[in-house]
């Protein structure tokens, strides 16, 4: 009669090797979780998810430091329970590793940071331009003279996304549309200010509030993985977008 | 200034969203709310500029408008693109008449 382990050690499954010395990190105390859970009774402790995680990639990863064997070899037995435990963890484990959190990137951050100021900035401009209403400013504020700047904001676009998408990640699978109708307001804005040559402050000043949301709702989800805010809410209700917003249409707010 | 009121009609664009939503409603209450705001304040700005801005200008603006209210809901893992355009589209619904109606009048 083979035991648990023995059984799951012929299948190449190496989630449930114990470190024969004492474990010096938090993903050696996973595996002591792990350790634990084999035997039958004590597998009511709460999981540590993230340090099963980070163990179960190191084990992935081929760390041998995790797969001496040991203890668990000698107190693990055959036990239909025992059995059943160790497929829930090898699920659990299996699941975990398919599903890892992404990454804080502080040069996403960074990118997306510097767009947004860059298009702010240009808004800004443009209403700057269209407010002193002098042939000088008509000319700086018109189109043809300003082509290079939605040229580079469709390169930055481009360079972001490829960025945050290329680790594949179930919370990034909405950033294709994120960034798709991102690209859809400055191709709006675009048409528009080539159609008419110019456009006024009284249009540039809610565009500008408009794009910001878009960024808004960027840097949330970066930030969310610094851990600086919830990711569960955007700060489109920040202060800046609310009284851009109450500028443009202060009647509804005092309604 | 517009005689329409658009707390009414803040209020019944809520309610289309909620209708929308469903129970992902509760979760994405907050921001939905802003965004339905600022839509609603986009439309009353335009009417109140009718005589300022093209049809091109304000097509611009009520277009970007619901592309920023889609993004905000689309930043919720809760609501796919679908489910956004949806609700975007049942604001919309409520909001558009209203201006259109506004606009001539104005």
């Amino acid at each position: 009669m083979c035991s648990a382990y023995q059984y799951y050690w012929e299948q190449k499954v190496s989630y449930f090797l114990l470190p024969r010395r004492k474990p010096p990190n938090r993903a050696d105390s996973a595996v002591i979780l792990i350790h634990r859970s084999t035997k039958i009774k004590k597998f009511s402790a709460p999981v540590n998810i993230c340090a099963l995680e980070k163990c179960l990639q190191l084990c992935q990863g081929g760390n041998k430091h995790f797969i001496s064997g040991g203890d668990m070899l000698r107190n693990t037995h055959s036990n239909p329970y025992n059995y059943a435990v160790l497929c829930f963890i090898s699920l659990a484990a299996l699941l975990l590793s398919s599903c890892a959190a992404p990454q804080y990137d502080s040069i996403t951050d960074a990118q997306i940071s510097s767009l947004q100021k860059e298009v702010d900035s240009q808004m800004v401009q443009f209403i700057t331009l269209s407010r002193q209403n002098d042939q000088d400013s008509i000319k700086k504020g018109s189109y043809s003279q300003n082509i290079e700047f939605y040229n580079k904001v469709e390169t930055d676009l481009t360079s972001l996304e490829l960025r945050i998408e290329a680790v594949p990640d179930l919370s990034t699978s909405v950033f294709p549309e994120l960034f798709a109708k991102m690209r859809k307001g400055v191709e709006n804005i675009r048409q528009a200010h080539q159609k008419n040559g110019n456009l006024p402050d009284i249009v540039w000043t809610p565009l500008r509030t408009q794009l910001n949301s878009g960024f808004a709702v960027m840097l949330t989800y970066e930030l969310s993985l610094k851990g600086v805010s919830s990711p569960s809410k955007p700060t489109t209700t920040s202060t800046a977008t609310v009284t851009a917003a109450a500028k443009n249409a202060p009647a509804l707010a005092n309604q | 200034m517009s005689s329409v009121n658009w707390i009414t009609i803040y209020q019944q664009a809520i309610d289309a969203v909620k209708t929308s939503l469903g129970s992902t409603w509760s979760t994405v209450a907050t921001s939905a709310q802003h965004s339905i705001q600022l839509l609603v304040q986009t439309a009353q700005y335009i009417t109140d500029h009718s005589a300022e801005l093209n049809e091109d200008e304000q097509k611009l603006l009520t277009d970007n408008q619901q592309l920023a209210m889609q993004s905000v809901l689309l930043g919720y893992k809760a609501i796919g693109i679908a489910a956004a355009e949806q609700a975007v589209d049942a604001a919309w619904g409520v909001i558009q008449p209203v201006l259109e109606a506004a606009i001539k009048i104005a």
